[in-house]
């Protein structure tokens, strides 16, 4: 047991690595979201096409694989296309570009079935005493959408946390690859002791991201009834909505 | 003060508005009766433009509009001028009942905060409701939440108030004071547009009232004209079902 | 950049033949999952006294600890266990040749159980308090309420969740690799190194998942729509 803890410190400082690449991805992922949401919204059927398949190819394509492709496929790419070599980039490049793909997808449709949900008669009024659409939207209909986003934002941060580990594949030093490190150098002796460790990293900061939410769900609440209850789990709806609603697609 | 002239809509195949003309003088309480499908809320949307007609004229004061082709800055000015009081109430879920009186005043017509929530708190006064006045919509009730609708409307000083069927969605000991704010407004000679199942209220307060049936205006007077004498058998016949019923009741 | 077609449809068409371990790795494990995960979420939805804490952490953890880290606890606890429990138990067993595969479907199993667990929490949780009182109104008893009016709306009511859950099963298999199992994902790997040429290589299956998880999301819709078609408000246009 006390090995188990002895490791945590030597864990703890890669987790600096970790939340880079999350907030990274979080940052770029929310601005390809919006384009994306942007053009799912769009007046032109190909533009919405294009989104909607996006959307589709990055809901349907496990972690692993999109990592690879982005390993592999971006120096060369960007050697072609731009003539930029990033043979020798730093590891975390990668992670956050797979994110990016992958949280650009989920999200754009995440705030797509908030959006929607929104009683239309909300902006109505507001159209009605005397507000520009734009105005309508900002500062009624937005703010509303966003509440309803919280418990599929919490799971998207707990998604990005865990995904996020497979780094150490393309040799990611956060906390999942030093431990991968540790147990090479100790020949797998201690490899149940490293990685239980690690799972106590892990656990907790999953668990906080879930209280944080609700904190934040409830500090948002309009004095109303919670988007979720007090001890239930936000459930993966977005990918619900994405994969059920087809016909809102052709709305 | 307000004309409504020769608008038709349809719905895909459905003609819903066949040709409607309406005429409102200020002060004027005018009450829509009809039973569903007659076209009365779509008529009500079309002339706020929350529905686009397909054809017709829209007159307020000196300003004509069509009802089709207005321009969005056209409509906008359109409803500088106009309320909407709606069946759901639609009050901004994420603003208090302060707020969503003074947010149609600071944002969309630029008067100062201070001097809104002057505004605003006078209005809540006027319906009865100063004491929630820092309630979220979903902590009041129905009744509560459409006096406020009420408010929001009469800050904006509009020339005409719209409802629709303001009272349909309340529950039944609800229904009066939404109804005795509705007549408070028409003894002020606020005008109004009402469409209504509320036949006492028709009776009492309405200084014109229109009925319509199958997407067309089939008669129209006054209150004493058409509840008493109606000419046209269709509309004896809606009133025989609607007021029978409800003498049964009574 | 350049991308062979040729590459990547000989590939392909080597990635199918792991395609079957893949929906091994999927199926058995989805399978105890229902199993298993059932009747935990019942006994937390009733609040069992030490069995519903002790199921509650085990979720938490299962959800909160990512897979991978998971599948190498298993893939290097499970051997020795094996190996401890068949000695014990006085079974000659040769534990280094046991199939991977064991040590995948377990480590799926475990996952997808916590989370179909809480799935089936929430859509028990969903159930109307109505249908009980109803079904109480007329006669049914606890018990019987329970299994002839709530599960079946649960059940019902899951299966847009359990779509979900399977086609995200699918894609975690991918992880399997790292216990060199040759699934469709092992077989990529083991291909790109031969030609040197990666990218082909994962395109190739990367087609390879996209067919499987969409097969399977439509197959889903199709049983949400025949099962649930009474229960959704007709479409009413205007």
């Amino acid at each position: 047991m006390e090995k188990i803890l002895s490791y945590i410190p030597q864990l703890l400082p890669y987790l600096s690595v970790t939340f880079e690449y999350v907030g990274l991805s979080l940052l770029f992922g929310t601005i390809l979201a919006l384009i994306l949401l942007a053009m799912k919204l769009c007046r032109f059927r190909v533009v919405r096409a294009v989104a909607y398949g996006y959307t589709t190819v990055m809901r349907c394509t496990p972690s692993v694989i999109l990592l690879f492709i982005v390993f592999y496929g971006l120096p060369s790419l960007l050697q072609a296309w731009l003539g930029v070599n990033i043979q020798n980039a730093d590891a975390v490049l990668f992670v956050v570009a797979t994110f990016t793909l992958f949280l650009g997808g989920s999200v754009s449709e995440v705030i797509r079935a908030a959006y929607l949900s929104i009683d239309h008669g909300q902006c109505e009024a507001a159209l009605c005493v005397g507000l520009s659409k734009r105005q309508a939207i900002l500062r009624i209909v937005a703010p509303q959408a966003f509440y309803l986003m919280l418990p599929n934002l919490c799971n998207t941060l707990q998604f990005l946390l865990k995904e996020g580990s497979l780094g150490y594949i393309i040799g990611l030093v956060d906390i999942t690859g030093k431990a991968f490190l540790l147990n090479s150098n100790t020949m797998s002796a201690y490899v149940l002791q490293i990685y239980l460790a690690l799972s106590l990293i892990y656990w907790p900061l999953s668990i906080a991201i879930e209280q944080g939410f609700k904190a934040l769900e409830r500090r948002f609440s309009y004095e109303a009834a919670p988007v979720r209850a007090a001890d239930e789990p936000a459930v993966e709806t977005e990918a619900i909505s994405a994969r059920f609603a087809k016909s809102g697609e052709a709305a | 003060m307000l004309q409504v002239k020769d608008i038709h809509k349809s719905f895909g195949d459905t003609e819903v508005l066949k040709g409607i003309d309406i005429d409102v003088e200020k002060g004027d309480v005018v009450v829509i009766l009809g039973p569903s499908g007659s076209g009365k809320t779509t008529l009500l949307r079309c002339i706020e433009f929350l529905e686009r007609a397909d054809a017709g004229r829209i007159v307020l004061g000196d300003t004509e509009l069509d009802a089709h082709a207005a321009t969005k800055a056209q409509v906008y000015a359109f409803r500088q001028h106009t309320a909407f009081i709606f069946q759901n109430y639609n009050l901004f879920k994420n603003k208090n009942a302060l707020h969503n009186i003074t947010e149609g005043l600071v944002v969309g017509r630029k008067v100062p905060k201070a001097e809104a929530e002057r505004i605003a708190r006078a209005a809540l006064a006027d319906v009865g409701l100063s004491d929630k006045e820092a309630s979220y919509p979903l902590q009041l009730s129905g009744g509560e939440q459409q006096r406020v609708g009420i408010a929001r409307a009469m800050a904006l000083k509009p020339d005409v108030i719209l409802f629709d069927e303001p009272t349909s969605a309340l529950d039944p000991e609800r229904v009066g004071e939404v109804l005795e704010v509705m007549k408070k407004l028409a003894r002020n000679g606020t005008t109004m547009v009402v469409v209504t199942h509320e036949m006492g209220f028709a009776r009492d307060v309405a200084t014109k009232v229109v009925f319509m049936e199958g997407g067309v205006v089939v008669e129209e007077g006054t209150p004493e004209k058409i509840f008493t004498d109606p000419a046209e058998p269709r509309t004896k016949e809606f009133l025989q079902r609607v007021i029978g019923r409800t003498a049964a009741i009574a | 950049m350049k991308i062979d077609l040729s590459t990547i449809l000989s590939v392909f068409i080597q990635a199918l033949s792991g395609v079957p371990l893949t929906l091994e790795m999927t199926i058995v494990p989805f399978a105890i999952a229902c199993a298993l995960g059932f009747p935990m979420a019942i006994v937390n939805v009733k609040r069992v006294p030490v069995a519903s804490h002790l199921f509650k952490v085990f979720i938490s953890f299962m959800r909160g600890t990512p897979i991978i880290v998971q599948i190498f606890l298993i893939y290097n606890s499970m051997p020795a266990l094996i190996n401890g429990f068949c000695t014990a138990a006085g079974i000659d067993i040769n534990v280094f040749a046991i199939n991977p595969v064991i040590y995948a479907i377990t480590a799926f199993s475990l996952s997808e159980t916590a989370i179909l667990a809480e799935a089936f929490r929430a859509a028990l949780n969903t159930v109307d308090k109505g249908q009980i009182e109803a079904a109480e109104c007329v006669g049914l008893t606890g018990l019987r309420a329970y299994t002839r009016i709530v599960i079946p709306q649960a059940l019902g009511s899951s299966i847009p969740v359990l779509g979900n859950a399977v086609c995200d099963l699918i894609k975690t298999t991918s992880l399997a690799f790292s216990m060199a199992i040759l699934d469709v994902t092992g077989i990529a790997k083991v291909q790109g190194a031969a030609s040197l040429d990666y990218i082909d290589a994962y395109i190739a299956v990367f087609l390879v998942y996209l067919i499987l998880v969409l097969l399977f999301e439509n197959l889903f819709a199709l049983a949400d729509k025949r099962l649930n078609a009474g229960r959704r408000p007709l479409q009413v246009t205007r």
